[in-house]
């Protein structure tokens, strides 16, 4: 019971703005938080997949444009207004989207979008914990076998019952898993630059490239920025403790952005060096039998914590997005009830984890079109300013309502930037327009959808909205509003 | 949330008392400076040139 009134306090207390003392992060806390984030297990499978596409110099130049625009966008569209008004980014996303909006961009592609990454972690941890097995009790299990699968499973429960146990051991558990993951990083490094020579890391050919060089390049691109805009749902939640705003943004862009790369290359070169894009592959190779299995264990756990914190983020958005009908229903049932996606899944271990690229790129394709939409309606149409008190005001005495609780200026213009996304590369077919090689997806689906919702506001949220009170404005945060 | 449940509301309406009236000025509350947004922007542009060269 303390759990479900933990969970609850949080879900419901933490939708509140914070106070100046409870602002518990500066500069270098904000930073160190950001590289224990940035330093996790997937930026091994994203190095991997990025050798799969192109060689390690074509490779690190994806890495740092893809991640140094997808991280900006990323930064603009949810930490600044978060660390603004002290308010986690749900509820700020009401002015934008609606109250309705937003629980319909929660439900589909925040939802979806994190079902599939603890599903690629279950997946990991599977097949980290097989290749334990086929070290040290000899046995000779693939990647794709059934003890994967049943492997996932187990490690989808461990992550409920760490989950059950509410956050207080999760936060325990992140505790050892940061550290520990930057030394196993330092390690990697150390163990494959000893392998092979900078000139051979240069020379190897991708893994896996098609046959045209540019759309390889490019894909590498798109891909590094999905990665970069994959932190969006839960930057937000994050910055809002933080003292002001440079102790937000900056330390955002050096974590996620600078230790990023750092990870994702030396992922790049195992791959390169080891001719596999697969991180569970590289530790035995790397580290000999004993160091591979001390890896390979840490991974797994390292999996573990990642899983309950993505899981418990996104149920607690859930949970505050789902208004009274979520707030009834138990925190074990609804993490369970998140669980049975990710765990239909591990059934097909090579499902997303050996189509990392299309998933990555298919939640980029969204994450892209929201980011654009809530830039342009937070920094150009309300510049900076918000109507506290309106966005948690009941139905229509809010500004933020809308139309019946949703934005369609908001919901069309997201929808118009993932279709011109779509359009120049569609991640399923893989078909791309020769504007892809240049302009990338995401970058003219930020665009079109921050272009389309200036013109659509202008047009539908003439009296709705709140805009013209933020126009009018300056000076201190508003609490009240004051002119709608 | 619950916007309607009285314990909440009044937790609300204390914080938002405390925003207006102590913190008003506070630094934390300030926009993002136009000097960081256009940093930001010749980050990302200088970032951009260097692996276009790099590639």
């Amino acid at each position: 019971m303390a759990v479900e009134e933990d969970v609850r306090r949080e879900a419901t207390f933490g939708s509140l703005p914070v106070l100046r003392g409870e602002r518990v992060w500066n500069f270098t806390d904000f930073t160190w938080v950001n590289v224990g984030l940035a330093i996790a297990t997937w930026a091994f499978l994203v190095g991997g997949s990025t050798a799969a596409l192109v060689g390690f110099q074509k490779g690190l130049a994806a890495m740092i444009i893809g991640n140094a625009i997808g991280v900006a966008i990323m930064l603009l569209a949810s930490v600044v207004s978060s660390q603004r008004y002290g308010v986690e980014q749900y509820t700020l996303l009401r002015s934008a989207f609606g109250f309705g909006g937003v629980a319909l961009l929660v439900f589909t592609v925040v939802l979806f979008t994190e079902m599939g990454w603890s599903a690629l972690l279950g997946v990991m941890f599977g097949r980290a914990a097989t290749q334990v097995s086929n070290q040290v009790l000899g046995t000779d299990f693939g990647p794709n076998a059934l003890l994967v699968t049943v492997l996932s499973l187990v490690a989808i429960a461990i992550a409920w019952v760490i989950l059950a146990k509410g956050p207080l051991t999760m936060r325990f558990l992140n505790r050892v898993v940061a550290p520990g993951l930057a030394l196993l990083t330092v390690g990697m490094i150390v163990l494959v630059l000893s392998r092979t020579s900078w000139q051979e890391l240069l020379a190897a050919p991708a893994l896996n490239p098609f046959s045209d060089d540019g759309l390889n390049f490019a894909l590498a691109v798109e891909f590094n920025l999905g990665v970069g805009l994959s932190w969006w749902p839960v930057m937000g939640s994050l910055a809002r403790l933080t003292d002001r705003p440079r102790s937000a943004l900056w330390p955002g862009y050096i974590g996620l952005f600078g230790a990023t790369i750092v990870a994702q290359v030396v992922g790049m070169a195992a791959a390169l060096t080891l001719g596999d894009s697969d991180p569970t592959v590289w530790m035995v190779p790397l580290g000999g039998e004993w160091l591979g299995v001390v890896a390979l264990l840490f991974i797994a756990f390292a999996n573990l914590t990642s899983l309950t914190s993505i899981v418990y983020s996104t149920c607690l958005a859930l949970r505050q997005a789902g208004g009274n009908l979520l707030a009834k229903v138990r925190w074990e049932w609804l993490t369970a009830g998140f669980f049975v996606l990710p765990a239909l899944v591990s059934f097909w271990p090579g499902l997303l984890y050996d189509q990392f690229l299309v998933f990555v790129t298919w939640s980029g394709a969204f994450l892209a079109a929201i980011c654009g939409t809530v830039i342009a309606d937070y920094f150009v149409l309300r510049r900076q300013r918000l109507d506290l008190r309106g966005l948690y005001a009941h139905g229509a005495a809010s500004p933020y309502h809308f139309t019946g609780g949703f934005n369609l200026a908001g919901l069309l213009s997201t929808g118009l930037g993932a279709v011109a996304y779509v359009a120049l590369y569609n991640p399923q077919t893989l078909a791309t327009q020769p504007a892809f090689e240049v302009l990338t997806a995401s970058v003219p689906a930020v665009v079109v959808a921050a272009l389309a919702h200036l013109l659509l506001t202008a047009v539908l949220n003439r009296r709705r909205g709140g805009y013209a009170s933020g126009r009018r404005e300056r000076g201190a945060v508003i609490v009240h509003d004051r002119g709608n | 949330m619950d916007v309607q449940d009285p314990a909440l509301r009044a937790e609300l309406e204390r914080r938002l008392r405390a925003l207006e009236e102590d913190e008003a000025g506070d630094a934390a509350h300030a926009p993002l400076p136009a000097v960081d947004l256009w940093m930001l922007v010749l980050l990302v542009a200088a970032l951009t040139v260097i692996g276009w060269v790099m590639a």
